[in-house]
């Protein structure tokens, strides 16, 4: 049973990622991004790492996919985006691509070949880790993320903002 | 008991098909999503190692990427919109000079 839903959304994915890349219409290009993400999130879920899919969730399928749809809606023809032509750069783009895929997959059959049997059990909860693990050890990194957080969020409004042209 | 070779497959498809948008579409937006589908590629690995070794720290580096993630998007859209504004285009074979001379 646990093995048919994960493949079910595996599945999922590789439908989507099929669906990203041969798709002309930006809007519809977000949706199967949605797909992906809420897929991600099922993944995480398998792994026990049920806040880390909460924040993906909320992150990425509440803030993300509005944000690109936004920046679809507001720049021109976004749905009659070129269809994909068999020029030499595809091709060479796509042979790159496949050798890329099978370069991981070679790594990884032989890291999952030495990993697998010695799952060791975690024994502590997922949300009273993390809480505390940020506020002790990952507290310099947990700052520097909500400084960048505001840097990026008033760059961005500058970037927006008029006065960019008389720079 | 779903193997560690199972999620490690789907990080590696969704890595190439991030690298495959980023190489070939001809649209800043689409090249976006696939930087954040190869973000999603390293954030399946984290928690999925973190969970073989049995601590939550892969976690908790998967926050802080989310959150530079978003905070990439959002620099991301504002500087397509201006170029947007500017050039009247999202093609990246449009947008080929950094500073107009001409004025």
């Amino acid at each position: 049973m646990e093995y048919i839903v994960f493949v079910i959304f595996a599945a999922l994915i590789i439908i989507s990622c099929a669906g990203l890349v041969f798709t002309r219409n930006l809007v519809h290009g977000a949706l199967f991004f949605l797909c992906i993400m809420i897929c991600t999130a099922v993944i995480f879920v398998y792994n026990q790492a049920e806040w880390t899919a909460a924040s993906q969730l909320v992150v990425y399928a509440g803030g993300v996919v509005i944000l690109i749809i936004f920046g679809a809606m507001l720049t021109a023809n976004y749905t009659q985006i070129p269809k994909l032509s068999f020029t030499k750069s595809t091709v060479f783009a796509s042979i790159v691509c496949v050798g890329v895929f099978s370069l991981l997959l070679f790594i990884f059959s032989k890291l999952s070949a030495t990993l697998s049997g010695n799952v060791t059990q975690i024994s502590q909860a997922d949300i009273p880790y993390i809480g505390t693990s940020l506020m002790t050890r990952y507290v310099l990194p947990f700052e520097i993320s909500g400084f960048l957080l505001l840097i990026s969020l008033i760059g961005a409004m500058f970037v927006l903002s008029n006065n960019t042209r008389h720079i | 008991m779903i193997s560690l070779y199972s999620y490690l497959f789907i990080s590696a498809i969704l890595f190439s098909t991030g690298m495959f948008l980023v190489l070939v579409k001809k649209n800043f937006i689409f090249m976006l999503i696939g930087v954040e589908l190869m973000f999603n590629a390293a954030n399946i690995n984290f928690v999925a190692f973190g969970y073989r070794h049995g601590h939550l720290d892969g976690s908790i580096y998967v926050l802080f990427i989310i959150l530079t993630a978003a905070c990439e998007t959002a620099v991301g859209l504002a500087i397509i919109l201006n170029l947007y504004k500017y050039f009247k285009s999202i093609d990246p074979s449009d947008v080929h000079e950094l500073k107009n001379y001409e004025s």
